[in-house]
């Protein structure tokens, strides 16, 4: 270890830890959220607690932060749930298809109250300092995706859930990594993409794409920031108290609408950009959610499996979800 | 003990472990563990190891590399690869170092499909370095100009540099790939004259053949030249038309020599299990020096030499010029030990918003200078590379002597850098063009 | 002796047959889902993933092999110029201490697969087991120790003065 160094008395009191994301260092993750949320914890904890950021997966790979932070490897993470799918089954339910976010205000909070209530076993062996999503994802696509039959056959980059919605509602689901997808849309080798509008400016696609497709019940993306419990077990009472205190603020006034002000962003940037924005009918929207419907009826099946209530847990979450886009208008 | 020491230490460590002789992919890995344990712990170090192994081994932007070492060999046991040189000796075997000259051509060509220095290396020296060992080349200016041609591979689009580049400061990876072309061609161009001196100085590097009639020149279109071109229309025409992405290249590219050898049947099952074994071979080998790199680069991360030595370059009180040279200068310094994805990762962050913001160059403009560094970084020791996959190609030829034959390379890559700090245009003047347009 | 080393020999040489039939069964599998998808519109589910784990599965395969063939870069020149004995000593030296660091690779990633079995980590699209393919890592590795172990023992038999090799064995 590294316990060699400096005078014990004053360096004792000081807990270094190490946090380990895939954001680069430019994204607002780090500089509006990890940064300014370290630095208030320094000050919080006057000084105790000392968080380094190793963004851009100096450290961890993405889909290795949270068995990093578990094994010591980092001691905190902030990381998707979806990297490693089976791993996180019950958290799966805020990604589900076919339940609507206003934005991701309401998206995060849905899923940082939910989570707080279900207490899943899959994250219990990490301490969870937040959890946030990006909110609600659109498509973009090179040609207009008005209707249902707009999408048949077409070829969209996605992975994971949102493939097999797509896949359910006649679209051709194809794989590749975010950092491809610029290249593959500018040829047409995909026509589409579906994720947060953040990535047209982001990574640029507005560039490579024509319209948007307002889809708000067909994706959602969670993060989580994470502790390892023996890190978080060793520290002063007073200390956790007051990170919980630092936590509770950052959750409510960054990380929970922190996709909203990239999107809305975005978007200024499509529409510069000579995008088109197409909002689907009330009775469109209904079409494609029956549709998916099957996706959330597998995960039910699947949680039932399990021995877990899963018919219980997605009516907990659509509930959550009714009562926080209200709020969050 | 400060971590920044440890650092230090370790890359001390490394140098004494490649000495005696350890496999450099050995040599990282052991660095990078026992150094990651110390400033961790030990069950943290042997988690990351696994991870990366994994990671690295089962990563699919790698898979490309193994199909594009594979294409290679499959141009060399099919006598494709035999055909193009055979063909380009005739034009200009008459010229001193004429054939390294068109390798090189080749090898700006080869990159106009494949976005990576490593697997243009491998590729080109699967082909290249017999053909030139038939004509007598010297084996130090055949082996470096092809190390030194694998960067033409990130500098043309595609270019997973660029991409990661472009992730990484949020530019457009499109205007990135335009910024390239010229300072690619460019670069081209810089070698082949570098090649043209070197041979004018010392004939036997390169010896120049008699000169063909047109009569022999226009037989030799017949060998397997149609072939070839077919192959590379088919490559770049699906990229351009979209039926695939750069990635998936590879696999068209080794499945179309493939086809088109076993239908002419100019490839033996022997040989073609040759061309495999190769592969997986020089594969192996390859990986395992990535998943090295990246374990020592994990290990220089949190040991902060890297980023100490970056923001102390940008806090200097120096005029921009001085202050870009030196971070040239810390990119030459710490490409001779990270490889280059990992050098992106750990630099561009923290020099990019000195360099844009404080210091006031053009982002896209940086890029291309930041490709041209990692590449000088590709082909330097001790880890560099594209050296050691073309090492791993012809395992015959030391080590030193590909290393020797790099100088007058990283010489025309300065060159290229200080064209680019005097004319910005070269890079930025194509985007620009097609922007306004 | 001679028999142990045709045995490590045709070891390797079998694991490396089967990462040729993973890098030929990669080509294929892109090539038959770009047709699949441009001309019949029907892409095959997790051709992405699967790629990566024939991938891993051939270059975890193929690392014995290339370890037998000294495929692995090293640098010579400087060991070159020192006695043999120094330079079989400095081999077994090197090769047990890479024996023991792949050794605890494997273990490593062995543990890793076993975690990833109980917590049921599975690829993103088409949902295939992942742990699986990380033991196969773990076998292409402990295949490596293998070999290095062998190569520790010839250099071993060189400082005793045993066998006297014509090339150094490294
Ligand atoms: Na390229
Ligand atoms: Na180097």
């Amino acid at each position: 270890g590294q316990t060699a160094s400096a005078p014990a008395e004053t360096k004792s009191q000081t807990v270094e830890l190490k946090l380990a994301h895939f954001f680069p260092a430019t994204h607002p993750a780090e500089k509006e959220l990890v940064q300014p949320w370290a630095k208030a914890i320094d000050t919080a904890t006057e000084g105790r607690v000392k968080i380094t950021s190793y963004p851009g997966q100096t450290l961890l790979q993405a889909d290795a932060v949270y068995d990093g932070v578990v094994n010591g490897i980092a001691d905190v993470g902030l990381s998707c749930f979806s990297y490693t799918r089976g791993s996180f089954p019950v958290s799966e339910v805020f990604e589900l298809p076919g339940i609507k976010y206003a934005n991701s205000k309401a998206a995060s909070k849905v899923a940082w109250e939910g989570i707080k209530e279900l207490n899943p076993k899959e994250v219990q062996d990490t301490k969870l300092m937040m959890v946030f999503t990006t909110g609600p994802g659109d498509l973009y696509t090179k040609e207009p995706v008005r209707a249902l039959k707009d999408l048949k056959g077409l070829e969209i980059r996605a992975t994971g859930l949102s493939a097999k919605s797509l896949a359910a509602l006649g679209a051709m689901p194809v794989a590749m990594a975010q950092s491809e997808a610029y290249e593959a849309l500018s040829k047409g080798v995909v026509k589409g993409n579906l994720g947060p509008v953040e990535v047209l400016q982001g990574w640029k696609q507005a560039e490579v794409t024509k319209y948007v497709t307002f889809s708000p019940f067909l994706y959602n993306n969670l993060f989580y920031v994470t502790m390892n419990l023996d890190k978080w077990n060793s520290l002063d009472p007073k200390d956790q108290k007051a990170i919980e205190m630092v936590n509770q603020k950052f959750f409510e006034e960054v990380a929970m609408g922190l996709w909203d002000k990239q999107n809305e962003s975005a978007l200024k940037y499509a529409a510069e950009k000579g995008m088109e924005v197409i909002t689907l009918s009330q009775e469109e929207q209904n079409q494609w959610i029956s549709l998916i419907k099957p996706i959330q009826d597998d995960f039910v099946t699947q949680m039932n499996q399990k021995g877990e209530s899963g018919q219980e847990i997605l009516d907990k979450v659509k509930n959550l979800a009714d009562q926080y886009n209200k709020e969050y208008q | 003990m400060s971590i920044f020491l440890v650092g230090l230490i370790g890359i001390a460590i490394f140098f004494g472990l490649v000495i005696v002789r350890m496999p450099i992919a050995y040599s990282m890995a052991l660095v990078g563990f026992v150094g990651f344990s110390y400033l961790t712990s030990v069950p943290a170090s042997l988690d990351m190891v696994a991870k990366e192994l994994y990671n690295t081994f089962t990563s699919y932007s790698l898979s490309v590399i193994a199909m594009f070492v594979w294409m290679g060999f499959l141009a060399y046991y099919s006598g494709i690869g035999t055909s193009l040189y055979v063909f380009a000796y005739k034009m200009i075997g008459h010229l001193p170092g004429g054939l390294a000259i068109a390798t090189q051509a080749a090898c700006a060509v080869f990159g106009a499909i494949c976005g990576s220095n490593t697997a243009t290396a491998a590729t080109m020296a699967a082909i290249a370095l017999p053909e030139m060992d038939k004509y007598n080349y010297d084996k130090s200016l055949s082996t470096a100009s092809i190390a030194a041609g694998g960067v033409l591979g990130i500098m043309i689009p595609p270019s997973v540099i660029f991409i990661l580049y472009g992730t990484a400061t949020e530019q457009s990876v499109g205007t990135l790939f335009m910024a390239g072309i010229v300072p690619g061609i460019l670069l081209t161009f810089l070698n082949m004259g570098m090649i043209y001196l070197l041979t004018l100085r010392n004939p036997s590097l390169g010896p120049a053949g008699d000169k063909s009639s047109w009569r022999e020149r226009i037989q030799s279109l017949r060998g397997g030249l149609g072939e070839a071109l077919a192959i590379f229309i088919l490559s770049v025409g699906g990229l351009f038309a979209g039926w695939f992405t750069p990635t998936e290249a590879g696999a068209v590219g080794a499945g179309g020599i493939l086809i088109i050898s076993l239908l002419e049947k100019r490839i033996s099952w022997e040989n073609l299990k040759k061309s495999l074994f190769d592969t997986t071979r020089t594969s192996a080998m390859i990986m395992l020096m990535l998943a090295g790199a990246v374990m020592f680069g994990r290990f220089m991360a949190i040991s902060r030499v890297p980023s100490e030595l970056a923001n102390w370059v940008g806090s200097l009180p120096l005029p921009p010029f001085a202050i870009m040279g030196m971070i040239l200068f810390i990119y030459l310094i710490l490409g001779c030990f990270i490889d280059a994805l990992a050098l992106i990762l750990l630099t561009v962050p923290i020099f990019f918003p000195v360099v844009v913001n404080t210091l006031g160059y053009d982002p896209i403009w940086f890029g291309v200078v930041v490709v041209l560094v990692v590449g000088m970084g590709v082909i330097t020791p001790p880890v560099g590379m594209n050296v050691y996959i073309i090492k791993g190609i012809a395992p015959e030829i030391p080590l030193e002597t590909i290393f020797k034959g790099v100088w007058p390379f990283l010489f025309t890559i300065l060159i290229c850098l200080i064209l680019l700090m005097i004319f910005p245009g070269i890079a930025t003047y194509l985007p620009e063009l097609l922007k306004g347009s | 002796m001679k028999q142990l080393s045709h045995l490590v020999k045709k070891v390797s040489s079998i694991l490396d047959r089967l990462a040729g039939l993973c890098f030929f069964s990669v080509m294929l599998l892109i090539v038959a889902n770009i047709v699949l998808r441009t001309v019949f519109n029907q892409p095959i589910l997790g051709t992405y993933e699967l790629v990566g784990f024939l991938t891993g599965m051939g270059v975890a395969l193929a690392l014995a092999h290339c370890a037998f063939q000294d495929g692995h870069i090293a640098v010579s020149f400087i060991m070159e110029r020192l006695p043999r004995k120094t330079q079989s000593i400095a081999a077994v030296l090197v090769n047990t201490a890479s024996s023991i660091l792949w050794a605890a690779a494997a273990w490593s990633l062995g543990k890793f697969g076993q975690t990833m079995k109980i917590k049921g980590l599975v690829s993103p699209s088409a949902e295939i087991p992942v742990y699986p393919f990380i033991y196969l890592v773990a076998f292409g590795l402990v295949g490596l120790c293998l070999v290095l172990l062998f190569k520790s023992l010839v250099s071993f038999r060189e400082v005793l003065g045993i066998d006297t090799a014509k090339k150094v064995t490294r």
